[in-house]
């Protein structure tokens, strides 16, 4: 996770030097974050360049209330949402599908095994993948995790066991074939 | 023993941490050096910047025509009031369109 934050006394108000190594520094944590969320390396790209623009605009909102990587993931997973928002139309989500097939070939093409389970992951609803990954791979609480999406405690918590149960049901499926 | 849901969620946790961060080393990031995100940041601040002054710009060229036609009502100047609201419709309308085509345009690229 994050190795710096900027200096409390100093935030809202930070050197553009230092906050370009700020950036840098969280740029592949951003990155990680999207491509798990995404399941797409170039959407991931896409929404961390745009994740970084937004944090040089908004820094002055950005508080020292939590941490730098949260506040930059906060940020990602607006607008990830954002996107998926504005992309619900049934071809795009076609355009989706195709796109990730991609990244398993490039995974395999990386010399890395592609498992069910990240097959079982890309089959999920890209909104039910978010609460998971937070969850799970960065420890969130379902409180944090509602505030990045905006939604209740409640609602994350019961996404995230649904997607659970929904995944280890498509383990069962697959170990009976 | 028959494991039970607990057990079976939490091995599945596990099994998917280990997953992601296969995918994390998979696709590990080198990013660019430090002086193009110095750049990018001073660029930014200044579209930021820029992007201030217009919408302070079209704040005042709003605001500028309603308080003195209100004022030249006010003061019983019809003639004056008219002449200002003639000029703001023919100025105030392309520039509005031209914004919602902006805006529009730049909403629809984002993530092309």
């Amino acid at each position: 996770m994050p190795k710096s934050t900027p200096n409390n006394s100093r935030i809202g108000r930070i050197p553009p030097a230092e906050l370009a190594s700020l950036l840098r520094e969280h740029y592949g944590i951003v990155f990680h974050y999207l491509l798990k969320a995404t399941m797409n390396r170039t959407l991931a790209e896409d929404i961390t360049q745009e994740t970084m623009i937004r944090a040089i605009e908004k820094i002055d909102r950005y508080d020292g209330s939590s941490k730098f990587s949260s506040w930059l993931i906060t940020i990602g997973t607006r607008l990830y949402l954002d996107f998926l928002r504005k992309r619900k139309r049934e071809h795009e989500s076609l355009k989706q599908q195709s796109k990730i097939s991609a990244l398993q070939w490039e995974t395999e093409s990386r010399g890395a095994e592609w498992t069910e389970l990240l097959s079982s992951l890309e089959k999920l609803a890209n909104e039910d993948r978010v609460p998971l990954v937070l969850k799970h791979y960065y420890g969130y609480t379902y409180e944090e995790i509602g505030q990045m999406m905006s939604l209740p405690p409640g609602t994350v918590k019961s996404r995230v066991h649904y997607v659970i149960r929904k995944i280890r049901e498509e383990r069962v499926k697959d170990e009976a074939y | 023993m028959k494991p039970t849901d607990q057990d079976q969620d939490n091995k599945l946790i596990t099994d998917l941490r280990q997953d992601w961060e296969v995918l994390e080393k998979t696709y590990s990031v080198t990013p660019a050096p430090l002086d193009v995100w110095e750049s990018l940041v001073h660029r930014q601040r200044q579209v930021t910047r820029r992007r201030l002054w217009r919408d302070l710009l079209l704040f005042w060229s709003v605001a500028v025509p309603l308080v003195s036609g209100v004022l030249f009502l006010g003061s019983g100047i019809s003639a004056w009031f008219w002449l200002l609201q003639g000029i703001s419709v023919i100025v105030g309308i392309p520039l509005a369109i031209n914004e919602f085509k902006a805006s529009w345009r730049k909403g629809a690229s984002t993530y092309d």
